[in-house]
């Protein structure tokens, strides 16, 4: 009797063990954050989604952002993708385009993110994600090595900028790095920096102007104006623009500037945590770009990236559990606090220190534009790096026919 | 008189000779040292970024911010203790080394035996299915990602050890055909007619006498799919989501961010990766200098 009853108990035990796995569901969650070289509090914030839904099973997939370019997409065609995706505009061009993800328009989420960053949350009337933060580039500067030159204020100008690396220079001090290497990066984002603010309070979608071919890049005189920014820079030997085209940004740049052996680095937002965990350089601060356009430094977003949910997600429903849990801000701050980044919450909680407060003053104050990731043509977004670093290695060359090849690009892509 | 002269001539012929003799030497020395020295210094160039990332992965984050290029002044061990924990090395070695050797098995096994019939066999079609074979080596491996994707799906095999083994065999087999055939289209076929004579059937000539003799070609063979299986990031990415089943390097790679590098943990991660590779090459080295060899001379 009592072996019957023991067998029957362990039946019932496994029944309901059985039954309770059988009802968790596993929420696979593809992204290039949350572990590795950036784990951005995602244990955490998973932890705490586990806890309100003791149902979700969690399972985090994480891959570079370049491994999700080959991976994702043969998934998505074949009618099995992760049930979430992190994206970036560039994948919400390319997956939501064609076709491959959820709207989410109905999603209580979409009210609470502030009004003008709706626009980017999809394509035409249709939203396809959750943007989780707004990061941005701007000028890291090495205090001590300005208070050594006897620079004493920020340069808002070229002009000034242009007097501020001459006094660099009298003291031996490189003044600025514009590394360039894998793809022009940093010259294509100070170009634009100061190609797309041609007022005080510029249009921080200016160049959708371009890319709709209403203005031509050729007739625009705040383009031009950029290209002598960039003469007036190499002419008064703010950086070396050989020494620059030959350095990788993501690296050597980054130790460089650590390491004390030049006072400007234009770089992102996020690089504020690792020199802040280094303690290198001991004082640095966050700075908008000079500008060539105006008198008051400009500030450029980088729109970043959110959840999107693919078409043939099997969880559905635990998926937009998983995205309305991300964007409120008890979570948000969490993961924006770790990744030094700006809220995307009406009222939310952003997770920038006090150093990039000059960086944060000049957002407020309006002076920002875009890097316009995802809404410009493919082929004139590969081109305009490029030509920039071609520009900066033989400041001599005619500008004018640059543009003018960008406009060509432009009426190819309408066409 | 006479004899004196003798003597000193062959007392200044043997001079002669040994001061010929001595440049001869000389010149040979200085030859060889300056070869020596030629070929260490190449070595030293060839090795340097080997030497940088060994010497890295011991710095701590800020002494490799201060001074990229400078020597450890201290070892920090701790980041091989940090990066073994987080990348679960032991069971990610443990998966590749199996995926390996499973894979390792089947292509020399499977792609030997189809490669027999087209080096003995002289017709069209045996050509032709040469041919076919050696066309899968340039499908560029994108283009197949998602049939094979599609292929593992239908067979329920997602998330398993055996859809890798299934799709670095199928990747390899045209390697191992073309291998294969060229090596044993130089075996002699008195070897064949010899066993016939003695009553083997074909498939018992191909396991006792041709088999037996494909160990160097078998040896540059594994060496390849190794060095497949061991760098491939985007088959485990795609057809694995289970962190505990990934190769080893998926899991490096996640040291590597999207804008940023922390290389107190990427050295470390890097050189464990390279470890058992190191180990298994040093270990083999004489049979992979005979596999690369085989067929030089006849």
């Amino acid at each position: 009797m009592e072996l019957k009853n023991a067998v029957a108990g362990s039946l019932l035990a496994t029944c309901m063990f059985s039954l309770s796995t059988q009802a968790a569901t596993e929420l696979e969650v593809s992204s290039w954050k949350g572990a590795g070289a950036e784990v951005a509090n995602f244990p955490l914030i998973i932890e705490r989604f586990e806890e309100k839904y003791p149902d979700i099973k969690v399972k985090l997939n994480y891959m570079a952002r370049n491994d999700m370019v080959t991976s994702i997409p043969a998934r998505m065609q074949a009618g099995n993708p992760p049930d979430v995706v992190m994206v970036d505009a560039e994948f919400i061009l390319h997956w939501g385009g064609n076709g491959q993800l959820m709207p989410l328009n109905d999603q209580a989420y979409v009210e609470r993110v502030q009004p003008h960053l709706k626009r980017f949350l999809g394509l035409g009337d249709d939203i396809y994600y959750s943007m989780l933060q707004v990061s941005g580039m701007g000028v890291y500067v090495n205090d001590d090595l300005f208070r050594q030159a006897g620079v004493e204020s920020y340069p808002n100008t070229i002009d000034e900028l242009v007097g501020a690396c001459k006094a660099f220079n009298d003291k031996g001090i490189q003044p600025l790095l514009m590394a360039a290497n894998n793809g022009g990066w940093t010259p294509y984002v100070y170009f634009l920096a100061m190609a797309l603010a041609d007022s005080d309070t510029p249009n921080p979608t200016r160049i959708d102007d371009f890319v709709s071919g209403e203005k031509k890049f050729a007739d625009d005189q705040a383009m031009k104006n950029a290209f002598e920014g960039f003469r007036a820079m190499i002419n008064a030997d703010c950086f070396d623009p050989m020494v620059s085209a030959g350095t990788d940004p993501w690296s050597v740049a980054l130790t460089t500037f650590q390491s004390g052996r030049v006072a400007m680095l234009p770089q992102g937002m996020w690089n504020i945590t690792p020199f802040s965990n280094d303690q290198l350089p001991e004082n640095f601060s966050l700075h908008p770009f000079p500008v060539i356009n105006g008198s008051k430094p400009v500030v450029m977003d980088y729109n970043g990236p959110g959840w999107a949910i693919p078409k043939d997600s099997g969880q559905v429903e635990a998926a937009k559990k998983w995205i309305d849990f991300w964007m409120t801000d008890e979570n948000l701050k969490e993961y924006l606090t770790a990744d030094t980044s700006i809220t995307t919450l009406q009222g939310g909680t952003s997770g920038v220190p006090s150093l990039a407060a000059p960086y944060e003053d000049a957002r407020t104050a309006g002076q920002v534009v875009t890097f316009p990731v995802g809404s410009i043509p493919a082929d004139l977004g590969a081109e305009m790096p490029h030509d920039i670093t071609s520009f900066m290695l033989d400041p001599d060359q005619d500008y004018n026919a640059i543009l003018a090849r960008w406009d060509k690009l432009v009426e190819k892509e309408l066409n | 008189m006479d004899g004196i002269t003798i003597k000193s001539k062959v007392e200044s012929v043997d001079s002669s000779s040994n001061s010929k003799l001595a440049s001869i030497f000389c010149m040979r020395n200085i030859k060889q040292g300056s070869m020596i020295f030629l070929m260490s210094a190449v070595t030293l160039i060839l090795l340097s970024p080997v030497i940088y990332m060994v010497f890295m992965s011991f710095r701590s984050r800020r002494e490799i911010m201060m001074e990229p290029l400078a020597l450890p002044t201290k070892f920090h061990f701790s980041n091989y203790l940090n990066v073994i924990a987080d990348m679960n090395y032991l069971g990610t070695v443990m998966n590749t080394v199996g995926v390996t050797v499973v894979t390792i098995i089947l292509v020399s096994i499977l792609s030997s035996l189809a490669a027999y019939p087209l080096a003995r066999l002289r017709s069209k079609v045996s050509s032709l299915v040469y041919v076919f074979f050696l066309l899968g080596m340039v499908i560029p491996p994108f283009a197949a990602l998602t049939p094979l994707y599609l292929f593992i799906r239908d067979l329920g095999l997602l998330d398993t050890y055996a859809a890798l083994v299934i799709v670095y065999t199928v990747g390899h087999l045209p390697l191992g055909v073309f291998f294969y055939t060229s090596f044993m289209k130089a075996i002699p076929k008195e070897l064949e007619e010899a066993a016939t004579l003695d009553g083997a059937s074909p498939l018992k000539i191909y396991w006792y006498v041709i088999f037996p003799m494909l160990k160097p070609i078998t040896g540059t063979l594994a060496i390849f799919i190794t060095l497949g299986v061991w760098n491939d990031v985007v088959n485990p990415l795609l057809f694995i989501t289970t962190n505990e089943k990934l190769t080893i390097m998926p899991a490096v790679l996640r040291f590597l961010g999207t804008y940023s590098v922390d290389p107190t943990k990427l050295f470390p991660a890097a050189v464990l990766a390279s470890l058992p590779l190191l180990v298994v090459f040093f270990a083999l080295s004489k049979q992979i200098v005979n596999g690369m060899t085989a067929g030089a001379v006849k």
